[in-house]
């Protein structure tokens, strides 16, 4: 699946969850680490609401990546590497533009990663 | 013993530039990403022959579970440029769903399409993760997932 199907999949399980469950899922962890259990749900939520049209951007630029990559591949001209140049700047402006922004979105920090 | 640094595979580079002229290519999307435990002391400056998936350290310790199948994950939407005298490495964040994983350490980027497995670069993940059932996502650096300075 793609990620930004992996987001949607975790915004409604997080936010469908019943707060008991939460608690029992992550109550521990947010204990050792003090963390408020519902800020902890919400900043979740909030970083997977922000992170998700950044995925959908990036999973349409890499379709043209790859692309692009193949055909300079091919056919090694100025126009294929051109296309793969414009193609590479487009991806990375769309993570940069995640990543620059990102402020809880780190290992460890804020909530779980890795769930 | 333990996972204690992120680096690169010096044999690898070495290999791609020297005599040996080893194919390695950043831009395919056929690379794969590992996980292994802290049990694990990787070493960067270890001959080809070890620095490979499978082989070495990383020959039998591999962390696989469900949805994390041996071998890894394939790494998408890698980029590999140069601006200002640093190459920099980077690819779509890893996001794989429904994952069931005990104690991954670290992630080590090896090139699948090389028939020596040949390892690229090691990301040590500073803790322990697990999933029971979720998502295992890795996030990497603003800066990319490595950079080469090549005019330090």
């Amino acid at each position: 699946m793609a990620r930004s199907d992996n987001i949607r999949a975790d915004i409604e399980r997080i936010g469908a969850m019943p707060d008991a469950e939460f608690a029992e899922t992550w109550g521990e962890w947010a204990r050792q680490r003090d963390r408020d259990l519902t800020l902890l749900r919400q900043r979740w939520l909030d970083d997977l609401a922000r992170a998700l049209p950044y995925a959908e951007q990036e999973e349409a630029a890499v379709a043209e990546l790859v692309a692009a990559k193949e055909a300079c591949r091919d056919d090694p001209t100025d126009a294929t590497r051109r296309r793969k140049a414009e193609a590479v700047a487009a991806v990375r402006a769309i993570r940069a533009g995640e990543r620059d922004g990102r402020t809880t979105f780190v290992a460890g920090d804020a909530y779980p990663t890795g769930v | 013993m333990a996972v204690t640094a992120s680096g690169l595979f010096v044999a690898t580079f070495v290999d791609a530039l020297d005599t040996t002229q080893l194919a390695l290519d950043l831009d395919l999307e056929t690379h794969k990403g590992a996980l292994y435990p802290n049990s694990i002391t990787p070493d960067f400056d270890a001959a080809a022959a070890s620095a490979a998936f499978a082989a070495g350290v990383f020959s039998g310790t591999e962390i696989t579970g469900t949805n994390w199948a041996t071998g890894g994950v394939a790494l998408t939407g890698t980029t590999f440029v140069g601006a200002s005298g640093t190459a920099t490495f980077d690819a779509t964040d890893v996001s794989v769903a429904s994952t069931t994983i005990s104690s991954a350490r670290c992630y080590m980027l090896y090139a699948d399409a090389l028939a020596g497995n040949n390892a690229i670069v090691l990301v040590n993940f500073g803790a322990d993760y697990s999933t029971s059932n979720g998502t295992f996502a890795i996030t990497w650096n603003a800066s990319g997932i490595f950079t080469l300075d090549l005019t330090p």
